[in-house]
């Protein structure tokens, strides 16, 4: 599994399943794994406030199951898995909340379409139109497809380890990953397309 | 993809297997091959590594002590609907004893 969350492993070692977590076990693991986490949710959920949400969830099924979890001893693949369908109920829900008002608001449709306008709040958080396209780019995938992508090409997960968190064959995940990102590519070719050589 | 010929569109569908290295030797040196003698597809790669690249390097903010704080209150006072102290379970911190052996 991706290195990214490798870094506790000694915290989880010194851990015994079967009991509850320390309270210094409580502060190192949020310390150590809370800012990545809530990355990780932020890239696949795009908004700051579902990413908080995600990061209470994850913590909370991580202390409430922890006898099952310390004992299996790969907590990397667990938040991974954890934080996928999370953020993946988060994205579909935010899809059908859309459609809802779609369907209300013809003109809002337009604008949805064209990539004009976007629900994740903090899209333009960092000032760079580059950053703020590929946001946008990513909202235009389904919740499948963008949580594919940046397991894939942002985390550096293997098309085996995605297939198993998304319960799909790893032919569909280098599909998925191979259509996200020419979508991708379609979005951002007018911004990258004058750094070519 | 905006190649015109078969051929180029074949050789598209294998960029993003060529990318990751996924291609059997043969159809890797074809692949290269045709990157070399062929501009549009070239264009088209380099566009993709851009893009990969623009991903791997998505920024996102970092996350608010305060709720990493809450996180911390939530499950370590007891009462609070979280996990049942520890210290209260075990009579101590049992992960210190553990570093000290």
């Amino acid at each position: 599994m991706g290195g990214r969350f490798g870094v506790a492993m000694d915290i989880l070692r010194m851990c015994i399943p079967g009991v509850h977590p320390s309270t210094r076990t409580i502060e190192s693991l949020v310390q150590l794994y809370g800012n990545k986490i809530y990355k990780l949710a932020y890239h696949m959920t795009g908004s700051a406030d579902d990413a908080e949400d995600v990061v209470q969830e994850v913590f909370l099924k991580l202390f409430r199951n922890w006898a099952q979890i310390g004992a299996r001893r790969n907590l990397s693949a667990w938040i991974h898995r954890v934080v996928s369908n999370a953020s993946l109920d988060l994205l579909r829900s935010r899809q059908a909340r859309r459609r809802r008002e779609v369907a209300a608001d013809a003109g809002r449709l337009e604008g949805v379409a064209s990539g004009r306008t976007s629900d994740r709040p903090d899209a333009r958080l960092d000032g760079s139109e580059l950053n703020d396209r590929l946001s946008l780019a990513l909202e235009s995938l389904s919740p499948q497809l963008s949580v594919a992508l940046i397991l894939f090409d942002h985390e550096g997960l293997k098309a085996r380890e995605i297939a198993e968190i998304l319960n799909v064959a790893e032919a569909t995940v280098r599909g998925y990953v191979s259509e996200a990102r020419q979508r991708v590519k379609e979005c951002l070719t007018p911004y990258l397309a004058g750094r070519t050589t | 993809m905006k190649t015109s010929k078969p051929f180029c569109d074949k050789m598209a569908r294998s960029f993003h297997d060529y990318h990751d290295d996924e291609l059997s030797l043969f159809m890797r040196r074809v692949v290269q091959k045709h990157l070399a003698t062929c501009g549009p597809c070239r264009r088209e790669y380099v566009l993709l590594q851009m893009t990969v690249e623009t991903l791997r390097q998505k920024r996102a903010p970092d996350v608010p002590p305060k709720l990493l704080k809450k996180i911390v209150r939530q499950f370590t006072d007891p009462g609070q609907g979280g996990a049942p102290a520890p210290r209260e379970l075990l009579g101590g911190d049992w992960l210190e004893g553990l570093q000290r052996t």
